[in-house]
Order: structure tokens, then C-alpha cells, then sequence
């Protein structure tokens, strides 16, 4: 199983075309087990700050920051995934 | 290429952009929009709107330019995202290229907008996302208790300096050694608030630190080091013009499109409104202006039969 976190806020210009790619692409793969992180919520923002997050939209693979900021290509979302163990 | 002459090819699918197709459509000219990036433009990063006309209670940027995308559509505007790398004049006919191909028009209207200055300092690429940030209200609840900087001089800066505030421990507003471009009212109220620190005549000339950034070298008045947590950078943006030298549209020294009184460059049948023009630099202002684009640009396909 890959877990796959986007972070997100609600207020941010780019997060809704970074939330659309993210999830077509973690629709996918069965073994992604995807998450949105509001980091507009208490919840979010401790997960965030837990990971020393400091943008948005960053994606995190397994607990691990890999891509931070928009934009980022389909193709290096399908990498983190497919090389993830 | 496309067999198809429109009426008009508005370059640029933000305020000014959209409101110029709203007018156009409206009186059934066939019409196009091309927005390489995303449609509604800069304003849609606005987090809320409070100063556009018809909405006392205010309104987010995203659902304001939602409004003015469909109310473009409703008339029959065609949007492409396409990305305008080019604009030529072969008189009567005006043609734009996009990274797809070529469109043809009897007139153009530019609403290219502006795009955001860097601070192209040492250490500012390298730390985006790790404590360089371009967005106050969406990256600041990060910075909770921690300490930042606010670079810039404009009203964008000032305004997020009023955002971090409620998060940040601490808040240095460094607007430059030109200090603020206006007396913004909000800047009464922030010299008042005890968690910000104005420094005031230097510039930021490096971001620094290790895995995050850790401190901004200045020079100018005032310190030479601050140790903080973030760096915001909110500049004054620059019109992106760039599209215009092939087909010989003056700009002026800053790179705004000149325009004279009916929204036209110095080439016939070409327009410009909104922010690339330098002018107002408002939402409404920008709207205004593709309006009366628009409506010098019927005049003008009128003209040619």
C-alpha cells in the first residue's frame, strides 16, 4: 500500500487544478491510499507542520515531501508511485 | 492553421480578457479567448474580493472570475487554454500564434495581465517551499508561531503582512529601500501591532540557512542579519508583453502597452486592456477597460465591411 497525502487549502489559486490531477492519477493505482489534507483544519495543519510542510500544494509519498508547489507533471506523480516499494 | 477569421482573438482570459468577450459575444462576434495559464487570471488568487462593484458582503476571487467565465460563455465566447507565443499584423488580418497552431482575426485585443517579480536574490529558488513563499494566506497557517519576513512594497504586501500576524510569533516587513508605494490605510494599523517590526530602507539581498531557511541577509539602514522562520516574497508585478515585438506594439520603458483613449495600440485593429496597460491595476479597472476594448473593437470590424 502507497500512501499517498496532498496538502491543500482551500484558499490556495492552484490547489483545486493540483487536487484534479492528483486524485485521477490515485484513482489509478488500488494500491494508493489517498488522502487530501486540509491544512485549513487543526488536523491538517499539525499533520503539515509534523512534516515540516510549508507550502501548498505539496505532495508526500509514504510520510516523505517529494513534490512541492504547482506545477508539477503527471509523469513524476506516476513515477513517485510506481517506484514506491 | 484554423480556415476559420474570427471577429476578435482576445489574448488573455482574466477580468479585462473575459469582459471584452462578454461585449463582443454579446453582439454576436464570433469570438475567442486564449489563456495559456489559468482562466480567470491573477484575480482568481485573490482570497477575497471587497472592493468590486455588486458585492457589499465581498466575494472570493475564484467565484468572481467563476462568474465572469460563464457570463462570457452564456454569450457564445469561445475560451481555449492555449498559450499565445506569438502576434503578427498582416493588416486587415491579425494572425496569433499558440503553442497548438494559428488563429486568424480581424481584430485583437491584449489582456495579457501582469505576472508576479522574483526577488532574484541568492538562496530564493532554492528555498521555494522550504521558507520562500509567494502566498501569504496560503502558506502562512505554516508559519504559526515562527517567525517571517514580508518583502514587498505594494498593497498585496501590506495586506499579508496583516495575514501573517495572526499566525506568526513575529513579522518583519521589509518594503525595500523604496519603501511602500503608497500610504496604504492598513499601515497605520500595522505599525501599531506590536508582533511586526518595520525595516525600513534596506533591501533583501540574500535567503539563507540549511535543510530550511534560517535568516535573510540585508543591505541598506537597519540590520545586516535577521534569523526568521519564512520569507514572503509579494513584489510589484511587470506586464507580460512579451507576445508583442513581431508585430510591433509599443510599450513603454516599464514594458506597459500603450494605448490612446479607445484602448488601441499603434497598430490598427489591435487593442489592450487591463493591467498589461499599467493602468489602475484593479479588477474593476481591468474590467472597464476590456469593455471599451471591446467596444472599439466592433467599431473596427464594423469599419472593415
Amino acid at each position: 500500500m502507497v500512501r499517498l497525502e496532498l496538502f491543500f487549502s482551500p484558499v490556495c489559486p492552484y490547489c483545486p487544478s493540483a487536487r484534479k490531477l492528483v486524485s485521477a492519477v490515485a484513482e489509478r493505482y488500488p494500491r494508493v491510499e489517498f488522502v487530501e489534507v486540509n491544512t485549513y483544519t487543526e488536523e491538517g495543519i499539525e499533520r503539515g507542520m509534523s512534516m515540516r510542510v510549508m507550502a501548498v500544494p505539496t505532495v508526500a509519498v509514504d510520510g516523505e515531501i517529494k513534490l512541492v508547489g504547482w506545477p508539477f507533471e503527471e509523469k513524476d506523480l506516476v513515477s513517485l508511485i510506481e517506484s514506491s516499494p | 492553421m484554423s480556415e476559420e477569421v474570427y471577429d476578435v482573438i482576445i489574448v488573455g482570459g482574466g477580468p479585462a480578457g473575459l469582459t471584452a468577450a462578454i461585449y463582443t459575444a454579446r453582439h454576436n462576434l464570433n469570438t475567442l479567448v486564449l489563456e495559456g495559464r489559468k482562466i480567470g487570471g491573477k484575480a482568481t488568487e485573490a482570497h477575497w474580493v471587497e472592493n468590486y462593484p455588486g458585492f457589499p458582503e465581498g466575494i472570493s476571487g475564484q467565484d468572481l472570475m467563476e462568474n465572469i467565465i460563464q457570463h462570457a460563455l452564456r454569450f457564445g465566447a469561445e475560451i481555449r487554454n492555449e498559450t499565445v507565443v506569438g502576434l503578427s499584423d498582416f493588416g486587415e488580418l491579425k494572425m496569433v500564434t499558440t503553442r497548438m497552431g494559428f488563429y486568424q482575426a480581424k481584430s485583437v485585443v491584449v489582456a495579457t495581465g501582469v505576472s508576479r517579480k522574483s526577488l532574484s536574490v541568492p538562496g530564493e529558488n532554492e528555498y521555494k517551499g522550504r521558507g520562500v513563499s509567494y502566498c501569504g494566506v496560503c502558506d502562512g497557517p505554516f508559519f504559526r508561531d515562527k517567525t517571517v519576513a514580508i518583502v514587498g512594497g505594494g498593497h498585496e504586501a501590506v495586506h499579508d503582512i496583516g495575514v501573517l500576524s495572526e499566525a506568526a510569533a513575529k513579522v518583519y516587513a521589509i518594503p525595500g529601500k523604496k519603501g511602500y508605494s503608497d500610504d496604504f490605510p492598513e499601515l497605520a494599523r500595522i505599525k501599531e501591532d506590536p508582533k511586526v517590526e518595520l525595516i525600513i530602507g534596506a533591501d533583501v539581498k540574500e535567503i539563507g540557512g540549511s535543510d530550511f531557511v534560517e535568516y535573510v541577509a540585508l543591505e541598506g539602514a537597519g540590520p545586516k542579519r535577521l534569523s526568521l522562520d519564512g520569507v514572503f516574497i509579494i513584489l510589484e508585478h511587470v506586464p507580460t508583453s512579451s507576445i508583442l515585438g513581431e508585430a510591433g506594439v509599443s510599450t513603454d520603458a516599464g514594458g506597459c502597452i500603450v494605448v490612446d483613449g479607445d484602448m488601441e495600440t499603434n497598430i490598427k485593429g489591435v487593442f489592450a486592456a487591463g493591467d498589461c496597460t499599467c493602468e489602475g491595476m484593479q479588477i474593476v479597472t481591468a474590467a472597464g477597460m476590456g469593455a471599451k476594448a471591446a467596444l472599439s473593437a466592433m467599431k473596427h470590424v464594423k469599419s472593415l465591411g
